[in-house]
């Protein structure tokens, strides 16, 4: 196979809905039939594989990044199709980790893979750069407030300055506030295309509590179909998502289905 | 609001598109004239008008017919971004020369939209208090 591409999610602040972005984003592009791994590289803060549930995960990127473990000793299946790597939890592992490992192990995987989303982590410190640098584009998840556009200035520079490629913004969490910041505003300061606009979406929370992935447990909602509009970016193609059927097509097509002939 | 002009689409039923979509679709196919929208949102039914030159926006108005919340330029422009995908409703496109849209803009100021093409990046930093950061990202 060809290699893959590599994605960094990244956004500087915390709580900018990455994770979930990610992890939705990966499931999606399985969904569509792309060999996907996703890799929770906030190794300081693990979630994608709470955020699932997975029951049992005794080998994670902790491991290889210790050099106790090959990655592909700590892949395990996710809905859909998706592959993920998930970080540990164990506060005294987080001294041992040789973040230098990050880029090779992430090569590993782009080997088998179509595409490779790296949940980065937040911040500018060791662990957030070896995410950013093992991947040759990034997609930016923004929430559009000062302070979170302020931080994903500072991860823009630096991931231009490593020569890691801008490939789009996603606005996460839109509330219709009239002080929000406007997708073209954010378009014009990135020189970049917002490739989803996502409302704030409770679904989101519930469906995290229930570690499930909105993709799976709530596929009509609002933060899916952003999701579907960043899937269909990436894929270059026609959108991907389902058209809602409204009542008035409902109602014409159960007329028209009286009147067709058997 | 604005004059009779060359209809492009007229009552064309929009399901599971959002006026936020809709507005994308005029901007990348270079729209001059204004986009007419009527949608049920979860706050009842709204009537929304955006007005555009050459695919950037211009001028954008929304009422709540329940409500009767108006909402004009800056405002509106957000109300139609944020407009849910729930949304069910008609559009029409309407063409309309360059003047033609000036002039109607000219009429009515308090709908003029401020278009981020028209700004430079230290303005918009600015405005969101991040002055600060001009020097790096400006």
């Amino acid at each position: 196979m060809a290699n893959g591409r590599v994605i960094a999610i990244a956004s500087g602040k915390g709580g900018t809905g990455k994770s979930s972005v990610a992890l939705n984003l990966g499931i999606a592009l399985a969904a569509n039939g792309r060999k996907t791994t996703v890799v929770d590289g906030d190794v300081t803060m693990a979630s994608l594989g709470v955020m699932l549930g997975l029951k049992r995960s005794p080998i994670t990127i902790h491991n290889a990044l210790m050099g106790e473990a090959s990655v592909s000793e700590a892949i395990y299946d996710g809905p859909k199709g998706v592959k993920i790597v998930p970080a540990g939890l164990s506060l005294e592992r987080i001294k041992r980790l040789d973040f230098e490992k990050f880029k090779t192990i992430v090569s590993e995987l782009q080997q088998e893979n179509e595409f490779v989303i790296v949940d980065c982590a937040p911040g500018l410190e060791k662990d957030a750069m070896a995410c950013l640098t093992s991947a040759h584009e990034v997609l930016m998840v923004l929430n559009p407030e000062p302070a979170s556009l302020a931080d994903a200035l500072k991860v823009k520079a630096l991931a231009e300055k490593n020569g890691v490629k801008l490939a789009g913004l996603v606005t996460n969490m839109r509330m219709g506030e009239k002080a929000e910041i406007r997708n073209e505003e954010l378009e014009k300061l990135f020189s970049c295309r917002v490739v989803a606009s996502i409302p704030f979406d409770p679904n989101v929370k519930k469906a995290a509590a229930t570690q499930h992935a909105a993709f799976v447990k709530y596929p009509e909602s609002a933060f899916v179909q952003g999701i579907s509009e960043a899937t269909t970016f990436l894929l270059g193609g026609k959108p991907v998502k389902k058209v809602k059927k409204g009542i008035v097509r409902k109602v014409f097509e159960s007329i028209s289905a009286l009147f067709k002939k058997n | 609001m604005f004059p009779t002009g060359k209809a492009i689409k007229s009552g064309e039923l929009s399901e599971g598109t959002t006026p936020a979509e809709i507005v994308k679709q005029m901007q990348s196919a270079k729209l001059t004239g204004y986009i007419a929208f009527t949608f049920k949102t979860k706050n009842g039914f709204e009537d929304y008008v955006a007005a555009f030159i050459n695919g950037q926006m211009q001028s954008a108005f929304c009422e709540n017919f329940k409500t009767k919340t108006k909402l004009s330029g800056e405002q509106a422009f957000k109300a139609i971004e944020n407009c849910s995908n729930e949304a069910i409703g008609f559009f029409d496109i309407v063409s309309l020369s360059e003047e033609q849209v000036k002039l109607a803009i000219a009429v009515r100021p308090e709908i003029k939209v401020a278009p981020a093409a028209d700004q430079t990046k230290e303005e918009i930093l600015k405005r969101y208090g991040l002055a600060t950061l001009v020097e790096n990202y400006g």
